[in-house]
């Protein structure tokens, strides 16, 4: 039976009309940081997995979690991803739920 | 981990052109599956699907297959990534606790969209795009040639699992007729026409049309619903880095990492001698060997002198592998299924004697960045 899951930090890229100055893996690499920053006591070496989630259409990539691992700071480490369209960030925060209620051995932090 | 019962399960023949609509295909999985364990839609709680938006011409692509794909009304999502990681969240949705019964299906019709097209848009966007040098076609060169050079294997080393494989999926009723080869030779392979030097055409898992489904449930409705249920006893799943210059390609990283994570949960010690059947995706006949040696059945650099067979001390891929047959979004997961039927003693031309073990495993990326693998278990 499925462990209780607790949110441990969130962390945002800065927002703005245009951020002409990245690219899209440069972008989710700030909202990673600053969920980093939110959790002093957490490093990328603390997280076991991840779960990504975008829509490839809107922005010209297939399986773009592939490209972006180092940006992710995903290297060796467990990765799905979720599309739902418009709810797809909805639905990759139900997807970490599952992830870590789950109790698969060591995906403690996702 | 809890075990999870794999209850049922079709996939449905894989084409290189199908005679079907897309929508036609994904509704005879999905029924298939479910009349294979004797149940109805309603009891589906929640279903997983996987597509790529990219294969099939339009974006959040699962809104049109919700009604065909048992989706309708239920707790539905999707995992863009190979079926058999779909079979990943379909499993932890079991084990939540929250649902009693998870379809997963997976498939696309390659006949529809060019392929190795469509992959290009995997590839870095800045650096690697606008050159398309670099590709799923061209980086499976380089793997292939990376493995020959490190461990002094030759390219007729390599055809000969093309030759095995095509050799299974001739006595595979489902697998892709334009890979059944009964008859083929190691020299058929080797002059079959250079893709990327050295992977020739008859040693790539050719895309083509097809679709999977499979039913999970936990351990309790498991035994309910049928006397000979498939146990999921591990999975395990990990990538690697990106950049093929920042990676060893001799090697599977990823796969090793993820075998360690599925062996640990099942309790398997000793791969080799524990595992009776191996069904594993290889886009290329060389992967076979990467990715066996990353989960220890072989030595690195030794697979070629592991007895593979059907009647072999450790067979893999006796359905033909993804050689016989790789619909992209629905390989991995018709792995699960092989490897299943090798279990239920349901692999009727093809069959294990007394498997009681199995593992298969799904990718994605080029030269396999995204392995997963599970460990199967029979009920008798």
């Amino acid at each position: 039976m499925g462990r209780q899951v607790a949110i441990a930090s969130a962390g945002f890229s800065e927002h703005s009309s245009k951020r002409s100055d990245v690219n899209i893996a440069e972008l989710v690499s700030e909202a990673i940081n600053d969920c980093l920053r939110n959790a002093p006591s957490v490093g990328f070496e603390d997280i076991d997995g991840y779960v990504t989630g975008n829509m490839p259409g809107f922005e010209g990539n297939s399986l773009p979690e592939l490209w972006m691992t180092d940006w992710l700071g995903a290297r060796n480490k467990s990765l799905m991803r979720v599309t739902t369209g418009g709810t797809t960030g909805g639905s990759v925060g139900i997807a970490g739920y599952y992830t870590v209620t789950a109790g698969l051995p060591n995906l403690d932090t996702v | 981990m809890e075990k999870v019962g794999i209850v049922g399960y079709y996939q449905v023949k894989s084409y290189a052109d199908a005679n079907y609509g897309r929508y036609e295909m994904i509704f005879e999985a999905v029924r298939g599956a479910l009349d294979n364990a004797g149940l109805n839609k309603k009891d589906i709680t929640t279903a997983i699907s996987c597509t790529n938006d990219y294969y099939d011409g339009r974006t959040i692509s699962n809104c049109y297959t919700i009604e065909v794909g048992g989706g309708y009304m239920t707790d539905e999502s999707k995992v863009e990534m190979d079926g058999a990681h779909a079979v990943l969240y379909g499993l932890m949705r079991i084990l939540s606790g929250n649902h009693k019964l998870a379809l997963v299906w997976g498939g696309s019709m390659a006949s529809c969209f060019p392929y190795h097209a469509a992959r290009l848009y995997e590839t870095d966007p800045t650096w690697e795009r606008p050159t398309a040098y670099v590709n799923d076609i061209t980086a499976a060169g380089f793997q292939m040639r990376a493995y020959m050079e490190r461990y002094g294997v030759n390219a007729t080393d390599i055809a000969k699992i093309a030759v095995k494989n095509r050799k299974n999926a001739s006595k595979n009723p489902l697998a892709l007729q334009e890979a059944q080869k009964a008859d083929i030779t190691i020299d058929e392979v080797l002059n079959s026409g250079i893709y990327a030097d050295p992977v020739t055409e008859l040693m790539v898992a050719q895309p083509c049309d097809g679709v999977a489904a499979l039913l999970l449930a936990p351990e309790k409705q498991a035994l309910s619903i049928t006397d000979n249920p498939v146990w999921i006893t591990g999975v395990g799943y990990s990538q690697e880095t990106y950049y093929l210059g920042d990676r060893n390609l001799a090697e599977s990283k990823s796969m090793a990492l993820a075998g360690k994570m599925a062996f640990d949960s099942a309790g398997i010690k000793d791969p080799k001698s524990q595992i009776d059947v191996a069904e594993l995706f290889e886009a290329y006949a060389h992967e076979e060997l990467i990715l066996s040696e990353a989960l220890g059945l072989a030595e690195k650099g030794k697979g070629i002198n592991l007895r593979s067979e059907i009647d072999g001390d450790l067979p893999i891929n006796p359905s033909g592998g993804a050689i016989g047959g790789n619909p992209p979004c629905g390989t991995g997961l018709i792995r699960i299924i092989e490897a299943a039927k090798q279990l239920k003693g349901e692999a009727n031309g093809y069959q294990v004697k007394g498997a009681k073990t199995a593992i298969a495993s799904g990718q994605i990326g080029m030269c396999a960045q995204n392995n997963i693998i599970y460990v199967l278990e029979g009920a008798n």
